[in-house]
């Protein structure tokens, strides 16, 4: 029997989840001690010191070697060391703006803020597995985590209902990717995201004696299957229908963490996933397949959106919109060669895509992925900030109205919620702004002119109903006998540090860029 | 000329002065060392710029609970803070050792400048943010933070009874740091930030009383006649970005031969341009020099035509052409020329000392402060700059003949300031960039004391602008009297103050200059700026006679004028004080510092030499400008202007002090038909009402009603809108909120999945 | 090969008699010798198909008990089928964890909480329609593609050493807590999420 050896390069990736899985676990021991009155504000901030502990190893990760680590279950690249920084981000500013929402509901408890961080935890472990199994079990962490978030608040039946649908259709979705990893296991005698791809290569190359490939069949489906369950977590069309229930009953804000962290979790394994196998596959497949997600998701999800009174189900459909967007990303990945076959709602020929452009399109992701992680919680947190618990029964918690008025009666309050949606609807000078530009360039600049002309039509739809929100709030009396909402020093930090980031990222984006720009952002051989 | 040399090794002034030299000797060679290495005085430049900066943002969000005298503190402060950073930047770009470094080409002497690392970036495209001050941008600092402190300081005294105090100050402030960045900015796209906020400071300031709608509709027409300038100034950036891709693309090693080691010259600025972006000053500085005249088969020249990108076929001489008359557009409508100087007038509306900062001393001379900058540029396109000079020309002489018969004291100095702009103008169109800038600085002075008297003079007349009104205030007003006359006789040209100098060697140069393609150009300009220079005289002195000469108009708004506070005296004193000190810059006793020129030249001339050095050398090059060179002084030049000046000055005392009041101030028939043409601006915003606003606004109601209205409102947007909300309400019907349908619908998708996959494998 | 399960017996030469070579996934067929099936084949058909049944049963029973009961033969058969594959260990733990502990406590749930409701009654409609279509679909299409896959021996088959060692409890301890560290920590990390999750949903009131 040989032991591998392992040496702290092999740990440095999994530090942040080390953290924040501590941290969990000092919340849950220290609430033990606690009575039902005790203040437990301490609870949001030992969440947040610990995101930005995390953070801080993340961003000192981000500049290491890309490698395999942990005998090859894990890798360590600016990829995933990126995204444990934006999921860090996230849940931060998501713990900060629980802590007045559970506060004014009465149900703070250690417990939510240490399913939270443990979601975290698996989050940034998601984003570095490179190994099927490894990633299905961190994924269900994750899961498993916001399911129980989503059902944590015990008033009305919506909170429970979502977190059931959440629930089973979550399963459902993993099942069938866990059938899709075993077929391609079956295919390729293993579960090594860096092995598999030459034996997939080996495998689809096979043939039998009538000429044929026998195994084509098994892989493709087994692609499809494993990319289902991926669709389902990034909920694109028409794995999407979840997102509205589940983040309509969530509380607030775990409904941001949601849209914000496993999102971008979800979307950098696929990019792992679907980048080490495609290439072993005809590249027009993932290609089309992608294409359409986008097209569809991007369309559906703003057309879904239009109609929508309600803010937070309304913002449900907008994360669906963005998520749209990042497929575009993905599907110019596979962008490849200039013998690609048909490129949909493509108009120029496909030029292929070099590596540098490559790089521009990971750049373009992950700069999307911040902004919408930063814009997004923001937004929630201005939901936060004003919605009440009296009106949650009555189901009308976050209708427009909430909105009228908001821009002579909080000020500060509406020019944030401005800035979201501004930003959210891709208008300089925002971070939503840029992302938008640096997606849609790379998008172009790989050939799909078409899609994205088609991403940037949809988009200008979906600055209809931004925009909506901010005629209430500037344009609309408020309603008789509205009740000001109260003011939480927590939520309001969170509003300012968002709003804040929102417009400094939009104006200055260089810093991210320059730490971005490198050609070795995902580690694959 | 002292000889410094043994100095620099120590930096003890006593160590020196026991070498034997003299103490003054001594002080000399310490002021010309600098207190701060290059890189540090470069990493700082952050700091003048975040002064003001923080300044608007406490006195804009704290402002009303800090209460007035602590708003007035932290204003005032932090530009002070500011010109205080500055006058050490003057100190370090002094010394010759001082260097900035240039990722495109050889370091920068006499200047300092960082690189803050990139601000964004979108492929091969991109922009740092990195400041550079050199001896240019220094003096325009001084002007902004030194002037502009003044006229803060102005302002305490002034908007002592406004109640929208914090709001007033959080914009000057926040103007101040746009100027700022406008002239430290060491790419076209940061001053491009400077200066649309500039734009929008005077937008937010002139219309500050925007109670009433007048004013506000002021500060409107400055920001759209603004925008039109903005567009000009974006195209000429982006066939700037195009030319330079281009240029990479097409030009040899040769090019670069004027340097040492072209090879190494062009690589550098290949890296350069890839790692840094083409937008950068340095880019541009390099481009100009690498670029010869003439045809020449090895090199690409200004006759060569692009070979690759979007302007292909083009030559490089027209680009650049184009680049510049659209940069002029931008300039005309920053520093109000002919086509769009009618915004300035208006911009009176807002704060008297809001016109003196903005309207007259700092952001209208940014169009100025952008051709000097780009000099290298200008002078590769002689067409560019007879276009220039003519523009400015015929502005200046507009401008005063509308001057003649305003009845307003700030409508007169606002034109007043349209035409000394133009005399600028002319300046940079006859390749004078210098004279150009001196004239800005002594015009900073002089023009910020004649508007901030005239605030006094309204401050202490119940608000009362009509000179016809006013008259007499010598006694009454007895020290805002000295400096207004004071600042008159500066810019009317009496020789001993600072406006004789700037102005006369600005038409010195027209005079001796020539354009070698448009041999005639120059001299018709000169005989517009001589023109413009008795005008000048003619009516500043109608202004300063009916004010302050002569008996109290009965029609008074008040019977007794007060004089003003001690801040407002003393910030007018200091003024005039600079108008009349400034001549310090202007008069030519200083030899050449190469020697290859003959004569005398201006301390001015002198201390921008490092920065218009690159014009030079490429007009030594192309002899596009030749310059007639003069022994000794000009004192026929002199001479001639000055009775010019003296002319005018004489004729308006007569008209005004003796024919009229004599004739019982009925105007002279034969005179009426050309004093109402002037009154009423030459019909200029009539004209444009007829030929420009009305034609639009009888297409756009075509548009609106027709196109709009019927195509696109009902049949386009709503007809979109109802169809997209019609099938997104389809679409929410699928959401019923039952799970095991949401599951349904993803076994389809995978099924058509499969089928998709099946079809791709066959 | 994850469902060419009987690729992985070590006498995979055998064939099938007649009626039965249709249900095949892949018929191994030869004209000249008979068809013909070692006991492991046997078992794995028995084991097979009773597992498919008793999973069926516990979906289609009304009784919660006995739907429960059908899950314990559920995870019986599937031990089986561990078994077949030479997975010793985890048939064992299958059955000790899975079938005997926590079930029991499903059990022990059941008849404290004593629900005998038998729930609503199924009601076809559209998409319910939809969804068992496009899963008979998905299976054939499933069907389809199995039915490409060629056999093959297993290459080991005739290793005694490997065949000593493969499934022993020492091989798979050794390899989980070496090379397989990070995942099963991350399991580690999915327990106790789960139990705090499980304890958080469970509890009446926060």
């Amino acid at each position: 029997m040989t032991i591998p050896e392992f040496t702290m390069a092999d740990f440095w990736p999994v530090i942040p989840a080390g953290i924040l899985t501590a941290a969990a676990i000092v919340l849950m021991i220290s609430e033990v001690f606690l009575g039902a009155a005790a203040s437990r504000t301490y609870q949001s901030l030992l969440s947040v010191l610990a995101c930005v502990l995390a953070g801080a190893v993340a961003l000192m990760n981000m500049t290491d070697t890309p490698r395999a680590v942990l005998q090859g279950y894990a890798v360590m690249d600016p990829f995933s060391s990126f995204l444990t920084l934006v999921v860090c981000v996230g849940t931060g500013l998501a713990a900060l703006l629980a802590a007045g929402f559970l506060q004014h509901r009465n149900a703070e408890r250690g417990e939510f803020y240490a399913l939270m961080l443990f979601a975290a935890a698996g989050m940034t472990l998601l984003g570095l597995s490179n190994e099927f199994i490894t990633l299905f079990v961190n994924l269900e962490v994750l899961s498993v985590a916001t399911y129980a978030l989503t059902a944590w608040l015990r008033r009305g039946s919506r909170p429970s209902e979502g977190a059931f649908k959440y629930f089973i259709l979550g399963a459902f979705a993993a099942a069938l990717m866990l059938y899709g990893a075993a077929l391609l296991y079956g295919a390729t005698g293993t579960t090594h995201l860096t092995d598999m791809a030459a034996k997939l290569r080996a495998a689809l190359a096979e043939t039998d004696a009538s000429g044929g490939h026998p195994k084509q069949m098994l892989i493709y489906a087994g692609f499809l299957l494993v990319g289902a369950g991926f669709a389902f977590k990034v909920a694109a069309v028409p794995f999407h229908m979840w997102t509205p229930d589940v983040y309509e009953g969530a509380p607030t804000p775990v409904t941001a963490l949601m849209s914000a962290g496993v999102k971008a979790a979800a979307f950098v394994a696929l990019v792992r996933v679907f980048m080490a196998l495609g290439p072993a596959v005809d590249p027009q497949l993932p290609f089309i397949a992608f294409s359409v997600l986008a097209l569809l998701t991007m369309v559906v999800g703003n057309l879904l959106a239009l109609p929508q009174r309600n803010v937070k189900r309304m913002l449900a459909y907008s994360s669906i919109a963005h998520a749209g967007y990042l497929l575009l990303g993905v599907a110019a990945l596979f962008a490849v060669g200039k013998d690609a076959k048909v490129g949909v709602l493509s108009s120029t020929p496909l030029v292929g895509i070099s590596g540098s452009m490559q790089s521009d399109v990971y750049q373009g992701i992950l700069f999307y992925l911040l902004g919408y992680t930063v814009t997004a919680i923001g937004a929630f947190g201005t939901i936060v900030a004003l919605e009440r618990r009296e009106d949650e029964t009555k189901g009308n918690a976050w209708d427009l109205d909430r909105f009228a008025g908001l821009g002579s009666r909080k000020p500060g309050w509406a020019l944030a919620m401005t800035v979201f949606m501004l930003s959210l609807g891709g208008v300089p000078p925002t971070v939503g702004f840029i992302g938008k530009v640096l997606l849609f360039r790379a998008a172009v600049d790989a050939g799909l002119l078409g899609l994205s002309i088609v991403g940037m039509l949809a988009s200008a739809a979906g600055v209809y109903y931004y925009l909506r929100v901010v005629v209430y709030m500037y344009m609309r009396p408020a309603p008789e006998g509205a009740l000001v909402p109260e003011r939480r020093w927590t939520t309001e930090l969170a509003l300012v540090a968002t709003a804040a980031g929102t417009v400094l990222f939009g104006v200055l984006p260089g810093p991210i860029t320059a730490l971005l720009q490198r050609t070795d952002m995902l580690f694959h051989r | 000329m002292i000889d410094c040399s043994s100095f620099y090794p120590s930096t003890s002034l006593a160590d020196f002065h026991a070498q034997g030299h003299g103490w003054a000797d001594t002080l000399v060679c310490r002021l010309q060392t600098a207190p701060l290495p290059s890189d540090a005085a470069g990493s700082h430049l952050w700091m003048i710029i975040a002064l003001p900066l923080l300044g608007a943002f406490i006195c804009g969000v704290f402002g009303k609970t800090l209460g007035r005298a602590n708003t007035y503190l932290v204003a005032c402060g932090s530009v002070a803070g500011s010109f205080l950073l500055s006058l050490i930047i003057l100190w370090c770009v002094n010394d010759y050792r001082t260097v900035a470094p240039n990722t495109y080409g050889e370091a920068f002497h006499y200047a300092v400048g960082w690189d803050y690392g990139v601000w964004f970036s979108a492929g091969n495209f991109r922009v740092d943010f990195g400041l550079m001050a050199d001896h240019l941008s220094t003096s325009m600092l001084l002007v902004i933070t030194g002037i502009g402190f003044l006229i803060h300081l102005y302002s305490t005294e002034y908007m002592a009874h406004d109640d929208g105090y914090w709001r007033f100050f959080a914009y000057l402030n926040l103007f101040v740091a746009a100027m700022l960045t406008l002239v430290l900015g060491d790419s076209l796209v940061l001053l491009f930030v400077g200066w649309e906020g500039v734009g929008m400071c005077s937008y937010l300031l002139i219309g500050f009383w925007y109670e009433d709608p007048q004013k506000a509709f002021a500060g409107r027409k400055a920001f759209i006649t603004n925008r039109i300038g903005d567009f000009g100034f974006l195209l000429a950036s982006f066939l700037t970005v195009a030319t330079l891709t281009a240029f990479i693309a097409q030009a040899p090693n040769d090019n670069f031969s004027s340097s040492r080691d072209a090879a190494g010259a062009a690589s550098k600025f290949k890296q350069g341009l890839f790692t840094r972006g083409p937008l950068s000053f340095a880019a541009l500085e390099s481009f100009a020099q690498a670029m010869p005249s003439g045809t020449d088969p090895s090199r690409v020249t200004l006759e060569s035509e692009i070979a690759t990108g979007p302007l292909k076929g083009h030559t490089y001489g027209h680009i650049l052409t184009a680049i510049l008359l659209l940069f002029l557009l931008g300039a005309a409508g920053k520093s109000a020329q002919i086509p769009l100087y009618v915004w300035l007038p208006d911009a009176m509306a807002g704060p008297t000392p809001v016109s003196a900062l903005i309207h007259a001393a700092t952001m209208v001379t940014a169009g100025v402060y952008l051709f000097c900058r780009m000099s290298y540029l200008v002078v590769l396109s002689p067409f560019a700059m007879a276009v220039i000079a003519v523009i400015g020309g015929l502005t200046a002489l507009f401008a005063a003949l509308i001057a003649f018969s305003q009845e307003d004291m700030k409508k007169v100095l606002a034109y007043s300031t349209v035409s000394q702009l133009g005399f600028m103008f002319m300046a940079v169109g006859s390749g004078m960039f210098w004279a150009a800038f001196l004239h800005v600085v002594t015009h900073a002075f002089f023009k910020a004391c004649l508007f901030l008297g005239a605030g006094s003079v309204m401050h202490g007349n119940a608000d009362e602008g009509n000179i016809r009104k006013l008259g007499g205030l010598k006694r009454e007003m007895k020290f805002t009297w000295l400096t207004f006359a004071i600042a008159t006789c500066a810019i009317t040209g009496v020789v001993p103050l600072s406006g004789f100098f700037s102005k006369d060697s600005i038409l010195h140069g027209l005079h001796t200059n020539h354009l070698e393609q448009y041999p005639a150009v120059l001299h018709f300009v000169w005989f517009l700026g001589l023109a413009t220079a008795a005008c000048t005289a003619f009516y500043m002195t109608r202004l300063y006679v009916l004010a302050f000469e002569g008996e109290r108009a009965k029609d008074a708004r008040v019977p007794h004028a007060h004089e003003s506070g001690p801040a407002i005296r003393l910030v007018l004193g200091l003024l005039a004080f600079g108008s009349v000190a400034a001549v310090a810059w202007g008069v030519p006793f200083m030899d050449h510092p190469s020697g290859h020129e003959a004569g005398v030249q201006a301390p001015m001339e002198n201390y921008l030499w490092p920065v218009f050095n690159t014009a030079r050398q490429i007009n030594d090059r192309t002899a596009f400008v030749r310059s007639e060179g003069e022994h000794g002084l000009p004192w026929g030049a002199w001479g001639m202007a000055w009775g010019i000046a003296l002319v005018g000055t004489a004729l308006a005392f007569f008209l005004y002090r003796s024919f009229f009041p004599a004739r019982g101030n009925k105007p002279v028939p034969a005179l009426e038909p050309f004093r109402k043409l002037s009154f009423h601006k030459f019909y200029v915003d009539e004209l444009y009402d007829l030929i420009l606003i009305r034609p639009i606004k009888f297409i756009s109601f075509i548009f609106y009603r027709v196109i709009d209205a019927v195509v696109i409102d009902t049949i386009g947007v709503r007809g979109t809108a109802w169809l997209t909300t019609r099938f997104g309400a389809m679409l929410r019907y699928a959401q019923s909120g039952d799970a095991q349908s949401y599951a349904a619908v993803m076994a389809v998708a995978l099924v058509a999945g499969i089928v998709l996959a099946l079809w791709g494998s066959m | 090969m994850v469902v060419d399960v009987v690729g992985f017996l070590p006498h995979a030469t055998i064939h099938l008699p007649g009626p039965f070579r249709y249900l095949w996934l892949q018929p191994i067929c030869c004209a000249n010798s008979p068809p013909r099936m070692s006991p492991e084949q046997i078992l794995f058909w028995v084991f097979a198909v009773a597992t498919v049944f008793s999973a069926l049963g516990v979906v289609v029973l009304k009784n919660p008990i006995a739907s429960a009961m059908s899950l314990v033969a559920t995870f019986f058969f599937l031990a089986g089928i561990y078994v077949l594959l030479w997975a010793h260990t985890v048939a064992a733990l299958q059955v000790l964890v899975y079938a005997g502990a926590i079930m029991v406590l499903f059990l022990f749930v059941i008849m404290l909480l004593s629900i005998n409701d038998v729930g609503p009654a199924v009601q076809l409609s559209f998409s319910r329609l939809l969804g068992a279509v496009a899963t008979a679909a998905l299976l054939a299409a499933l069907v389809l593609a199995f039915r490409k896959l060629p056999t093959s021996d297993l290459a080991w088959a005739n290793d005694p050493a490997r065949l000593a060692s493969f499934g022993s409890i020492k091989e798979v301890g050794a390899i989980m807590y070496t090379q397989w560290l990070f995942p099963f920590e991350a399991v580690s990390l999915l327990l106790l999420v789960a139990i705090v999750g499980a304890v958080v949903v469970a509890k009446s009131r926060i």
